[in-house]
């Protein structure tokens, strides 16, 4: 049980590794999602090996599986779903201003910026020439 | 309980979490006054629990009342309380700066006003979040917990970063946000293998618990990775020059500040409370070793800017590496003492300074519309007291004197000494050289006597001044080594040596 269990949090850390290190924004986004769900595996794995699982008859006096991994990982779930909100939305931004979720495209534009900075454009609080669209809170 | 009861200790997390949601409701234009107040609050409440503190030493707290092997235990011992006053006075500083920082945009042309007070509000909600989880983080003395502050702090650390308008703060903000999570990520892995190891959360039981073994290896592995990836380490600063540079003014400050500090706390927190100095002296010595690379090479890379803020932010990088070497000097016992509140001291003094700085370079990015160096001339004239404030910021990052900076380089480099290593105390002194010939690079056109006229979009007094007030306090900060080094022993990890008789 433990290894397999061991196996799988490998293989869904390993694919959110893989995804993390690609160009498309939305792929980094599913590695960071992979990589905490592998995290909230690990933790259900901390617990494993302590007790019984309660669905199960058991026998008088047996202890029961530890309780407070799930609690915690229930907490880090929530959290995570939370952070996958956020994330998608700043792509999503992103996306809006840029016209493209290629990581090396939005580097490009943003050094072509910072160049334009460099020639003595100012640093102002307004926006710039290619700025964001107007603000689009309902799509 | 002499002043105040235990339970006072949750009012630090629960004031500023409570303004948050309040400042989403009130709008844009309460929401400067409830944070003034919140800070004010929080100020008081601090002085309150450092008071009990210094007076009757360390304060546990028990959520819900449940105790510690299942509750949640809130813990005020020296470290916490230095680390919270720090949090407080750089916070208060901040948030006065800010209803100046928002206000004076609103005062330009009807086009911008609308949606820059629209950020006022956001920055006040997720500024008071990330106060929360700061405060939280520093009184937790739960594993878990101290996830949970950390998941806060990046979440609305890197809102704080996208709030400004440019396209570029937007990306650099997601890529904080990807760091950040992936640190907590790692932070949170190695707290479950702690409690897959040793079956408990509360630090202080973990503490006694802790065995060498392969999990506790890989457990302590795993969390300073996580913690070095948020604080910064050199080499895993490479998020932080963008994020720093690219979010607005206040927000900067916050970051180099605070936000740092409290990964780093988490490190120092855990090694020494929880690991028993790292199990062994040769983790430390590698921490050490990245300290002394960060502390050149950020020195280095900060000289070679064409940009104000960007300077500031490899200035954070070197700064950072101060605090990383006190991990391969504290290992020792016998001078550990010293070499740990030596870095501590250095992150208080750092925290206002590098603040104050990011403060004073805000208003002058403000009024002058750039903050390109080679176009300083003479803003020394215009803007007297933002030059003033980042000049003395800058002595501070340098370690001259009377400075909080001096205290804790003097600590810091007499560990070394004692200790027998000896490279270490020549790149401290080397990078303090280097301090000066960055903070120079802004200094030396701003001071030079040109014709100039006012500035384009004069920035209001209160910039100004409470970026000067705060960098006159980090300047003055050695003047009260003696009460707050005092604060530092209570509950200290090395306790037992000071009983022996260290000075």
């Amino acid at each position: 049980m433990i290894l397999l269990i061991s196996l799988t949090i490998a293989i869904i850390f390993g694919a959110g590794a893989f995804l993390i290190l690609q160009r498309n924004l939305i792929r980094i986004v599913i590695g960071v999602i992979l990589i905490s769900n592998a995290a909230n595996l690990y933790i259900i794995a901390a617990g494993l090996s302590r007790g019984e699982p309660p669905i199960y008859p058991l026998p008088e006096g047996a202890q029961v599986s530890d309780p407070l991994v799930q609690a915690m990982v229930l907490t880090a779930i929530v959290i995570s779903s939370s952070i996958a909100a956020i994330l998608l939305a700043l792509v999503y931004r992103l996306y809006v201003s840029h016209d493209t979720l290629d990581l090396e495209e939005i580097s490009r534009a943003e050094r072509r910026a910072a160049e334009r900075l460099d020639s003595g454009e100012s640093l102002d609080d307004r926006e710039s020439s290619e700025g964001r669209p107007e603000r689009e809170e309902r799509p | 309980m002499g002043l105040i009861g235990s339970n006072w200790l949750v009012v630090p997390i629960v004031l500023p979490l409570a303004t948050a949601t309040l400042a989403m409701l009130v709008g844009r234009r309460s929401a400067p006054y409830l944070g003034l107040l919140t800070a004010s609050g929080i100020l008081l409440s601090v002085a309150a629990i450092g008071l009990t503190v210094l007076e009757e030493g360390t304060i546990r707290y028990q959520l819900g009342g449940w105790e510690a092997p299942l509750g949640i235990n809130l813990y005020a011992d020296g470290l916490a309380v230095f680390m919270l006053l720090m949090t407080a006075i750089v916070g208060a500083a901040v948030s006065a700066y800010a209803v100046g920082y928002f206000t004076s945009r609103q005062d330009e042309s009807g086009r911008v006003a609308g949606d820059s007070g629209d950020r006022s509000g956001s920055f006040w909600v997720l500024w008071m979040f990330l106060w929360a989880s700061l405060n939280g983080l520093f009184l937790s003395a739960d594993a878990f917990n101290l996830y949970v502050t950390l998941e806060i702090m990046g979440l609305s650390a890197a809102g704080l970063v996208t709030l400004e308008r440019r396209q570029s703060a937007l990306s650099s903000g997601m890529r904080y946000l990807f760091v950040t999570l992936l640190g907590s990520l790692a932070y949170l892995m190695g707290v479950a293998l702690l409690y897959g190891a040793l079956g408990a959360l509360d630090l202080a039981t973990l503490g006694e618990l802790m065995y060498p073994g392969a999990a506790t290896w890989s457990a302590l592995a795993l969390i300073t990775l996580g913690m070095a990836l948020k604080t910064g380490l050199f080499p895993l600063h490479f998020w932080m020059p963008a994020a720093y540079s690219n979010a607005i003014s206040p927000a900067s400050a916050l970051l180099a500040g605070l936000v740092g500090k409290a990964s780093f706390y988490l490190l120092l927190r855990l090694w020494f409370d929880v690991f028993d100095g790292g199990l062994g002296p040769g983790p430390g010595q590698v921490l050490g070793l990245l300290g002394a690379a960060a502390i050149v090479w950020g020195a280095v890379m900060a000289v070679r800017q064409r940009r104000l803020k960007r300077l500031l932010a490899y200035s954070s990088v070197s700064q950072i590496g101060y605090l990383f070497v006190l991990f391969s000097l504290a290992t020792t016992a016998s001078w550990g003492f010293d070499a740990w509140s030596g870095g501590v001291y250095h992150a208080f003094s750092h925290a206002c300074a590098k603040a104050a700085m990011f403060m004073s370079a805000g208003a002058i990015v403000r009024s002058v519309g750039h903050d390109d160096l080679d176009r300083m001339q003479g803003v020394g004239q215009q803007m007297p007291l933002a030059v003033a404030g980042f000049a003395l910021g800058g002595v501070t990052l340098m370690g001259l004197p009377p400075t909080g900076g001096f205290t804790a380089k003097w600590l810091l480099v007499s560990a070394s000494l004692e200790s027998g290593q000896w490279w270490i105390a020549v790149v401290l002194l080397a990078g303090g050289v280097l301090a000066a010939l960055y903070v120079l690079r802004f200094l030396n056109p701003a001071l030079i006597q040109v014709k100039v006229g006012p500035v384009a979009r004069p920035a209001t007094q209160n910039l100004e001044v409470t970026a000067f007030v705060l960098a006159f306090g980090s300047f003055f900060l050695a003047l009260l080594s003696a009460p707050l080094l005092a604060l530092l022993r209570i509950g200290t990890p090395f306790a037992s040596v000071l009983l022996v008789g260290t000075p």
